[in-house]
């Protein structure tokens, strides 16, 4: 319930939220940010760039977890790393109300990437402590809404700040969360006001939808966001042999994606090809579609397999394939299709995920693992940041890490999407990973619900409802008076 | 007594600092950290600068250490995730959901198992016994969980009398009470047949019967109240039992309880909250036994002698 | 208690040994027999899984994926057109292992503890005593994040986490039975003799004990069938490659309110096995003719 630095509109795009506008200089890495002048906190006291400076080094420079987000920010890795001090950081206030933040390298998307930098009070911070946003006594928000109750059990509650006055317009007044209960029942009776169907939903349940007017009326298509993928640890001689391109090519033709995707995703997910899903900016479907590792060829798999000495897998390793989470029924079918096409066996760990994090990633100790990755603003950078080197995968591709660089710092954008598709395709041969399934899936919400964010955007998509949880929901929607629900709550 | 009180007393706080000092190690040295859903890892530095400003940088005994300093004067720190609170409030805040739901299953079980127990015992061997013990033992048989999805199938979903989950007033409690009490019945039903059955057969319910009492004099005077002892025993820890057991119910049905949380807070690693709820429950269920052994040497003087050497 | 149980049922077993007094004691539940049946007829399905099962238990078909039960699949396919029927065979393996090796691991370690505690008490059994206490204190949910995280997925570490506490309800039963063995006559006579306290052991008190750890043995059973289901319904259980009846139900989560052939056979599975190992457990306690107050 704070401002953010820059927004995302229904379509994806940035649009400038905390501050006016946004502008580069000259030297092509120096991002200037003017800020809104009436924007205050809940005492009064403005939002000064100060205060973003301040939030920003405060974060970096004490062991901030999510700061590999802001990597593309100057000595951003160096700072959070302890090599360098906060003050090294590429972010300075000018003045009062002129924000600067230069980056390592030219960074054409830095304006969405600054969709998540919200603002502290320095103020608050200094005088009630550290969880001075944690207390309705010393909250102190400049978004359009206060905490007025925290409650670790039943939720919290929030009422419109009545001195906001920044771009967002905001109709509910008052906002309670908490623990509700789910199901089409709930939602029926009005209890919740959305519902999400997708393909966890009984497709008994999409029949009744389907049968009531007032309830399909109500559905609409929500993007893909997400990709589901398992990667390989290709570091050298680490678990060989998925050093071996010709393995892991092989283990990648044995899979019979389509099908499995249709089936596992029962008409909810559409086969990833590459790291983009479908709809996204820069989605190159049609020619990662036709890379040799998207397609399946048991028979060439098999003849690859034996070309590296594990003819019908034998001598070929037992490795563990861990699954964030719990255990995927993807990565079962994966196991399925590697042990009836190639005679390959892995056994499946679930492991949590904290946990995971830190072995299959941090210690780089799994050999094969299933993950997902989701959207954070709308643009390729989002999905493929964390293919670089010194990220989070276990393999280490310092020629493909540079090709992406330049690709992604050419200023130009359509320079830069036809770079950045090359770089992709780069990535989808190289094997280190095979892209599974893209999930999507319809919210549901009530016909009475009104407002901006409940109509579709350029795509067709209505995002006002979360969007991948980037687009702030409630704030554009507003009850309308109509009765269109009646008839279903008498039912 | 005095003796037997200090020497039981002694043994729950080396039993409390044996355990909190395996669960301090255990919880510290899962992979993992409190780090959150973060889908890049820490480099090397950072994450020691992370560590630092939990405290989770020093040695861990010496971690440990600290931890049990403060502990003493029942300062049990802050958790992780709700760091606007303390581990102590946080686990009263969360209490009573799990206090009600665990009493309320409690009563529930306990007032038909009792009832089906009494009717069992008073015909024993007949054929109505017998079908009071299969139906115990079936109805034990299933998993808490189990009967939670079908209750939910039936009563929310088909039906839609009942909320699925979640939390809002009473009428949230009747399907988790109902999925969790529901099994302890047979164990509670058998185990009251079962003392009653004893009772019915010792000598001075063979003598009542002798000096020519009616069998409805007897099994209220002598019987019942003889099989109360090792009822009451018995069914007095299952209270403190199923108030810490919950947390399969909890996750099913979306109650904010402890057990909810300790799931939660060992997925995130909130350290001083799962040893607060850990120690938590082992200082309530050992209290329990420790007053229930106490209220069995009051009740019955016999036990005072062998419960010595314990 | 246990001496003037028998001391009743002494015109009983005057006529007959007291094995066969036993069987006739445990033939007369119905539950118990059934108990046995059951057994006797899972273990052969364990065992037989290759032979018997009509297909391989992890060959998938996207062809016929969360079908309802036809000839072809007697009991329907999963989400990803395998036979139930086929993993419900082979899940009797797991269970059984887990079960039957969980109590025996259990009862190795906590049968020599509890005897040595009750028949030595003074400091050794408080020590043991507060042993006890510790591991059933020990929350067993951080317990198996722990080793889910530390260990590979296999059967042998699932025993090896559940049995980290299963020991304690042995030990704890061993220990109160062998306190009040060690104040019959015989024992005490044995001891005034200045027979050596191993002997003792050995030869009077393990003997007396012995038939109740039987009882105790099948009881477990069912809580490790309970607790391997509880664990992998929580999405945390150790996996191992063949499908568990507790595996099969937590996956079925999603599918199950439509597709209730995926929920409700693994279920009946689990229920119909801790019914019958309750009924062979308590037949056998009839059988013993003892009560256990534990």
């Amino acid at each position: 319930m704070s401002t953010r630095l820059v927004g995302l509109d229904f379509n994806g795009d940035p649009y400038p939220a905390g501050c006016e506008s946004y502008r580069i200089l000259e030297d092509g890495l120096t991002w200037e940010f003017k800020l809104r002048k009436e924007l205050t906190f809940t005492d009064g006291s403005p939002v000064t760039a100060q205060d973003w400076e301040w939030t920003m080094k405060r974060a970096m420079g004490s062991g901030y977890d999510y700061a590999w987000y802001y990597s593309d920010i100057k000595n951003a890795s160096k700072v959070s790393g302890g090599q360098l001090p906060a003050e090294e950081l590429g972010i300075k206030a000018v003045d009062d109300f002129t924000l600067q933040i230069s980056t390592e390298l030219p960074t054409p998307y830095l304006p969405s990437v600054m969709c998540w930098f919200l603002v502290m009070s320095k103020k608050a911070y200094e005088t009630a402590g550290e969880m001075y946003e944690l207390d309705p006594k010393t909250f102190n928000g400049s978004g359009p809404w206060t905490l007025v109750k925290l409650d670790r059990a039943t939720g919290c509650e929030w009422e419109v700040n009545k001195k906001y006055k920044g771009v967002r317009t905001v109709y509910f007044e008052k906002c309670h969360e908490g623990p509700l209960a789910g199901g089409l029942a709930a939602y029926m009776a009005g209890e919740t006001i959305f519902y999400s169907v997708g393909a966890g939903t009984p497709p008994g349940e999409q029949a009744f939808i389907n049968t009531s007017p007032i309830l399909r009326a109500e559905t609409h298509p929500v993007a893909p966001y997400l990709t589901d993928y398992f990667g390989f640890n290709t570091l050298p001689g680490k678990f060989a042999p998925l050093d071996n391109p010709d393995v892991r090519l092989a283990m990648c033709k044995a899979i019979d994606k389509a099908t499995i995707v249709a089936q596992v995703g029962k008409g909810f997910a559409l086969p990833a090809w590459g790291m983009l899903p479908k709809g996204f900016p820069g989605n190159n479907d049609d020619v990662l579609k036709e890379l040799e590792p998207n397609k399946f060829d048991p028979e060439a798999a098999k003849q690859l397999l034996s070309k590296a000495g594990y003819a019908d897998g034998k001598g070929f390793p037992e490795f563990e394939f861990w699954c964030r989470g719990s255990v995927s029924a993807y990565a079962e079918a994966v196991q399925a299709a590697w042990k009836d096409n190639l005679g390959i066996k892995v056994t499946l760990k679930g492991a949590d995920y904290s946990g995971f994090t830190e072995q299959a990633f941090g210690q780089k100790a799994a050999p094969i693992y299933w993950v997902a990755y989701q959207l954070d603003y709308f643009d390729p950078a989002t999905f493929l940041n964390i293919w670089r080197d010194g990220g989070r995968h276990p393999c280490e591709m310092p020629e493909w890490t540079a090709q992406y660089n330049a690709a992604n710092s050419i200023m130009d954008p359509v320079k830069r999407f036809e770079a950045v598709k090359k770089a992709e395709i780069a990535l989808v041969d190289s094997t280190v990973f095979f892209g599974m399934d893209s999930p999507f899936s319809y919210t549901m919400f009530p016909c009475n619900l009104a407002g901006p964010g409940a109509m579709p955007n350029r795509n067709g998509f209505s995002m006002g409802t979360g969007g991948g949880s980037v687009i702030e929901a409630y704030q554009h929607l507003h009850w309308s008076n109509s009765i269109c629900r009646d008839a279903l709550k008498g039912k | 007594m005095l003796n037997y009180v200090l020497r039981r007393f002694l043994g729950i706080l080396i039993m409390l600092l044996l355990l909190s000092f395996v669960t301090f190690v255990l919880s510290r040295t899962v992979p993992g950290g409190p780090f959150g859903k973060v889908e890049v890892p820490m480099g090397k530095k950072q994450l020691e600068l992370f560590k630092a400003k939990y405290g989770l940088d020093k040695p861990i005994l010496e971690q440990y250490v600290t931890w049990l300093g403060q502990a003493v004067r029942l300062d049990f720190g802050v958790p992780f995730t709700a760091p606007e609170m303390t581990v102590t409030g946080l686990i009263f805040k969360l209490l009573p959901y799990s206090a009600l739901l665990g009493f309320l299953a409690c009563v529930f079980s306990l007032t038909v198992g009792i009832i089906l127990g009494m009717i069992a015992a008073a015909h024993q061997n007949s054929w109505l016994d017998n079908a009071i013990v299969t139906y115990s033992i079936v109805v034990g048989s299933i998993p808490a969980f189990v009967l939670g999805f079908v209750v939910v199938y039936v009563f929310a979903a088909k039906l839609a009398i009942l909320p699925a989950g979640g939390w809002g007033g009473p009428k949230y409690l009747v399907l988790p009470v109902f999925a969790y009490g529901f099994p302890a019945i047979g164990g509670v039903a058998r185990w009251t047949r079962q003392c009653m059955v004893d009772t019915i057969s010792s000598d001075y319910v063979r003598t009542a019967y002798a000096k020519g009492l009616v069998r409805s004099q007897v099994m209220s005077k002598h019987v019942l109240r003889n099989a109360l002892i090792p009822m009451v025993t018995s069914f007095l820890p299952m209270f403190p039992g199923m108030m810490t057991g919950s947390m399969f119910i909890e996750m099913v049905f979306g109650l904010p309880g402890l057990g909810k949380q300790f799931v939660l807070s060992s997925t995130n690693r909130d350290y001083p909250m799962v040893l607060g709820i850990t120690v938590f429950w082992a200082l309530l269920l050992s209290v329990t036994y420790f007053i229930t052994d106490i209220l069995y040497g009051v009740i019955d003087p016999r036990v005072r002698i062998t419960q010595k050497s314990s | 208690m246990t001496r003037a149980k028998s001391q009743r049922n002494a015109p009983e077993t005057r006529y007959a040994s007291n094995w066969v007094a036993a069987w006739r004691r445990f033939r007369r539940s119905g539950l118990a027999m059934f108990g046995l049946v059951y057994f006797i007829i899972i273990l052969f399905v364990a065992v037989m899984a290759p032979v018997i099962s009509p297909y391989p238990y992890d060959r998938v078909d996207y062809g016929i994926t969360l079908q309802l039960p036809t000839w072809q699949h007697l009991l329907g396919t999963d989400y990803l057109g395998r036979d139930m029927l086929t993993r419900l065979m082979w899940g009797a393996r797991p269970m059984l292992l887990v079960g039957i090796l969980t109590g025996a691991v259990g009862m190795v370690i906590g049968v020599p503890l509890g005897i040595l505690a009750g028949y030595l008490g003074g400091a050794f059994d408080w020590f043991i005593q507060r042993l006890v206490d510790l591991f059933s204190a020990l929350p067993w949910y951080l317990l198996v994040l722990y080793l889910v995280m530390v260990l590979s997925p296999s059967v042998w570490n699932l025993i090896l986490a559940l049995s980290v506490s299963s020991w304690v309800g042995s030990c704890r039963l061993v220990r109160g039975l062998t306190f009040s063995a060690r104040e019959y006559d015989f024992v005490e006579a044995a001891r005034a003799l200045g027979i050596p306290t191993r002997q003792i052991l050995a030869r009077h008190v393990l003997p007396q004990i012995a038939p109740l750890l039987l009882w105790g043995f099948a009881t477990s059973i069912p809580g490790s069938v309970f607790a391997e289901a509880g664990l992998s319904f929580l999405g945390i259980g150790i996996r191992p490659p063949i499908p568990s009846w507790g595996q099969m139900l937590g996956q079925a989560g999603q599918y199950w309110m439509y597709y209730w052939h995926v929920f409700l056979f693994p279920s009946l599975c689990i229920v119909i096995s801790v019914l019958a190992f309750q009924g062979l457990a308590d037949g056998l306690r009839q059988a013993i003719d003892v009560n256990v107050n534990v």
